[in-house]
Parts: structure tokens; sequence; C-alpha cells
């Protein structure tokens, strides 16, 4: 690792968390992320005052100020962290760094939204983007449905994947689901693989049961510096590695022969990301405990966990399926029931992947009730968004993995 | 009377840029940028070549040929106005010329309306060729097909 890096030099010591529900009526979209800024500053042992940098994450970082007065805050910062669904762990990038360099000493980071201020989906894609003059005539559908659908395909077509392998890993996460009381699923009952394979098609080869259900929440969490952490009320969860890539807009149109663009459709840009995350901590696939990765379907879940070195690439499918990814289980991934049964968090311009870093610092803290994983000190968090075009992956830990 | 064509057209970004490759179809030619300096293939259109930062880019028509790199069967369209149309394909074509374009998979055998099988003539990396369609008199849209045998 680099002698100069921010490898143990910040911690997440406070988080709050609202549950992800279908709707919030009555509830406007910054009053939910102050919500979960209350919850979090509480959760770190601290008063508002304290909080010297205010980083909105997603589409909400136009609104940094917004949030900041909303909230009645002080400091300086009121800033933006904007990486499609990646953007949760380009905002704790962002807020280590203002903490190890001593440019804030308590940073409130958050994210969030209800689904009620007219954001409906399915829908075209909206504003400016590189291909869509190409796209809306062909009653493309969400750019990220289609994306992964077709990488999908593609999946199948080169490595064999089956939609039995990637059902197997949807009956594991609603599994998970049922223990936490934050999923959109948690009261929704188990499920089979064959439940999985009837739900109906929503764009083939993807089952409704395979896309995850949109959802409003907000999640927000205080970083400080390392030397801060020891003084807050709970267990610190410390920033072991970072990592982040974004190869482009509307990666299925990537041209070949750009070298340091990888034209594979099969290929996430967690090759860079988890890479880069791995070389700061010092620790490679194997080391993990437990993950949280992104999982809006099955199939980007195995492709990255084939990027991030878990298994060799096109063998995501066969190793989900012989892997229990339970809480209880030999490796587990996603113990609150990821976006796929814990539902995606969809607000203005999503930063989807929030959900992932709540449930991460939960368990390292040894906090995640019936769902705890024995001896849980080290946890990759992989993020995704705009359809494979982004990925950031974080390496969080325990004291112990310092 | 026909009815009118109710779904998107095409939101031309910079019409600059894009309208010799929307005329070029409309004459019922698939035309793609070149950069003159390296001779690489572009797609999408733009001002500037994404290999050497080139400026001179020319526009220069193909055979419109090329594979199904991949595609997805859509049953639940986002616009209302394909509602008519599923199931329906959405397909990544990659053409001779070495770019990926997103088009429309058209001219194929029936497929269900619940869940596959797909047909056989929706196969990836079979060889597809580009037909073109009339949607108005001011537009049309290069879409592709299976090739057939003989």
């Amino acid at each position: 690792m680099a002698e100069e890096s921010l490898r143990g030099e910040a911690s997440i010591i406070g988080i709050g968390d609202l549950p992800r529900q279908r709707s919030w009526p009555g509830k406007s979209s910054l009053g939910l992320c102050a919500e979960a800024s209350k919850a979090a500053i509480e959760d770190a042992g601290l008063q508002k005052e304290h909080i010297d940098a205010l980083v909105c994450i997603g589409g909400a970082g136009e609104n940094a100020g917004s949030l900041k007065f909303y909230l009645g805050l002080g400091g300086n910062f009121a800033i933006g962290a904007t990486m499609g669904g990646t953007s949760p762990l380009v905002g704790l990038a962002v807020a280590s760094s203002l903490v190890a360099y001593g440019m804030a000493k308590y940073v409130l980071a958050v994210y969030g939204g209800g689904r009620d201020e007219g954001n409906p989906m399915p829908r075209l894609r909206q504003g400016w983007s590189l291909g869509q003059e190409f796209e809306d005539p062909y009653g493309v559908y969400t750019i990220e449905d289609l994306t992964l659908a077709m990488m999908y395909n593609r999946h199948m077509h080169e490595f064999g994947t089956t939609a039995e392998q990637m059902a197997a890993y949807a009956v594991n996460t609603r599994f998970n689901a049922l223990k936490n009381p934050l999923a959109v699923m948690a009261n929704e009952g188990a499920i089979t693989v064959q439940d999985v394979l009837n739900s109906p098609m929503v764009v083939e080869p993807l089952h409704s049961l395979e896309c995850a259900p949109l959802v409003g929440g907000a999640c927000a969490f205080v970083v400080s510096s390392a030397e801060n952490a020891d003084a807050a009320p709970h267990r610190p969860v410390y920033v072991i590695g970072l990592g982040a890539s974004t190869p482009g807009d509307t990666p299925y149109l990537k041209n070949e022969g750009i070298e340091y663009i990888d034209p594979r459709l099969t290929l996430t840009p967690t090759v860079w990301s988890a890479k880069d995350a791995c070389e700061m901590a010092g620790y490679s696939a194997r080391d993990m405990d437990l993950l949280q990765f992104h999982d809006r379907y099955p199939i980007l879940a195995a492709a990255s966990l084939e990027d991030a070195g878990f298994c060799k690439k096109g063998e995501g499918g066969a190793f989900l399926a012989a892997t229990d990814t339970t809480y209880k289980g030999t490796l587990p991934i996603n113990t609150d029931g990821g976006q796929l049964s814990g539902g995606r968090l969809d607000a203005i311009q999503g930063a989807s992947g929030a959900p992932h870093l709540m449930e991460a610092v939960r368990q390292l803290r040894g906090e995640a009730g019936e769902r705890q994983v024995e001896d849980a000190n080290l946890c990759m968090v992989n993020m995704a968004g705009d359809g494979l075009s982004k990925s950031s992956t974080a390496i969080l830990g325990t004291d112990e993995t310092l | 009377m026909t009815t009118p064509y109710n779904k998107p057209l095409p939101n031309v970004y910079n019409a600059e840029v894009s309208r010799p490759y929307w005329e070029a179809a409309k004459r019922h030619e698939l035309a793609l940028q070149r950069c003159k300096p390296c001779g690489r293939w572009v797609w999408f259109p733009r001002e500037i070549c994404p290999f050497c930062l080139s400026q001179d880019l020319e526009w220069v028509p193909t055979a419109g040929k090329g594979r199904l790199y991949s595609y997805t069967i859509v049953y639940q369209p986002a616009s209302p106005s394909f509602n008519g149309d599923v199931p329906y394909v959405n397909c990544v074509v990659l053409l001779n010329e070495g770019v990926r374009i997103n088009t429309m998979l058209v001219d194929h055998s029936p497929i269900g309306q619940n869940v596959p099988p797909v047909p056989d003539d929706i196969k990836i990396d079979m060889p597809v060729e580009v037909v073109f369609d009339d949607v108005t008199p001011e537009w049309t849209l290069p879409k592709f097909r299976p090739v057939r045998e003989g």
C-alpha cells in the first residue's frame, strides 16, 4: 500500500437509517434526509453543532445548501458527491478526506427521499445523456434494466450462466430480509427458486423477482478522523480501502478498441474499483468476513463478485448457486436482504447503494441482531451505477483489521 | 387515414453533428462517422474522435451488416406508446466496422406473450442486416433483421 494513503485515517461513528417503504405520504425528500441525519448525529453521540461539514450524496448534491439550511447546520462545507448509484462510497471518500486532512472534524453525509414527489418509474431517461437520441425511439426500457438484461443474455451466452443460479441467490436474500425490519419485503415470506422462475418477465431474461422493488427512505452517516472515533458511543468502523471507477455512459455501446475501455459487456467496472480498494487496504477478496454488494439484479451481483476476485470470470452464477450467502452461511452477502428484498432506494436521481453501507456498519459493530454474522471484522461494500457504467468499492473494518 | 405515429422521435442533442446520420437514414443508408487522421469508426455522432481527439470526422456510408451482440425482449415498456408492440426486441448490433449500436430487431419469428423459449432466429452472434422503417414523413429509424440463407 502507498505510504500516503487514507487507510485507517477515517471512521464511521454514526448511522441513521429509515425503513425502506414503497411510499412516504406526507414526507418530503428534505424532511426524510433531515430525519436520517438527526438519527445519525444522535447515534454518533453528537449535537448538530458538532457537525462542521455536510456531504449530500447523489442527485441531492445540488441541494446541499438547502439541506444545510433546513437542518440549521453550522460549519463551512456543504458539497455534493454524485456518481450514480455508487455515490454513497464517493461521499465516504470525500468525507474521509476532509477529516483525514483536518478540513473538518465531524462530517455528516446523507442521501434519501420519498417517491411521492413526481418520480414515477418505470420512466424513460430524462435530461441529457449520450445515447438518448438513439434510444428512446426504439422503446428502450429504463436504461439500467435494458443494459443489465443484455448483459445477462450475453453472460448466459458466454459462460452458461442460468436463471436457476440467479434465482438461488434471490431466495437467499429473501431469507435474510425476513430478519430485517427495515426491509420492504420483511413480512412477505420466503420464496423458492420456482417462485422466481414463475414470476412475470419484465425485460427478458429478467423476471420480476430478479428486479429490486423501488422504495423511498433515507440513509445518513457521520465520519470523523480515527483519533476522534474513540470517544464515540458505538464501536468505530474504519475506512480501510476505497476505490471508484467510471468507464463512461452507455456501456453497451462501448467502442471496440479504446485501449483503456474494455469492450466486454459482461465486465463490470468493479474490476478497477475493487482492485484499488484492495491495494489501499492490503487485503484481498479471501480475507472478507462478509459482503454488501449492489444487487439490483442477481446477475449484477454475480458479475461484480467475479470482478472483485471472489471467483473466476464467468463463474459467478455457479459460485452464487453453490454458496450459502445467508447470514448463517459460509460467505454472507447482503445480510439485510440487499436491494432485491430490502428495496432499491430510488429517490430523485438515485444513489441506491446507500443501504449496503448502513448494513456493513451494523454488522461490524456487532449490532445486526438476529442476522448478526459471527466474528464480522472485515466487509467489502460494492456499489454499481447507471447500467454498468460506474462502480465504487469500500473495505471497512473493526479496529482488529487496522 | 392511418393513425398518427405517437412514439418518441429522436430527441436530437446537436443537430449540426447528427443531421447527416438521420438524413442518410431517410435515404435508406446507414452512415457512420470515421476519423480522417486515424481512420477509426466512431459511434455515436460527436464532435471529436474518442481515439485521437482529432476534430476532423467524416460521414461514410456502410453496408449495414453485423452481428447480434446482445438483446432483450421487452414485456413491460417504459413508454405506454409501446404497449401495443410487446413483446418486442431491443438489441445491440456489433457492426462489421467494429462499433456497437443500439437498435431494434424486427422480422424475427413470433415470440410468446409470457415466457421464452426464445425463437431460433434471435441468437447472440447471429448475422443481422439493417432495414429502414419510415415511421413519419420526416423520420426514418434504422432497425435490424436476421440475415436469411439464400
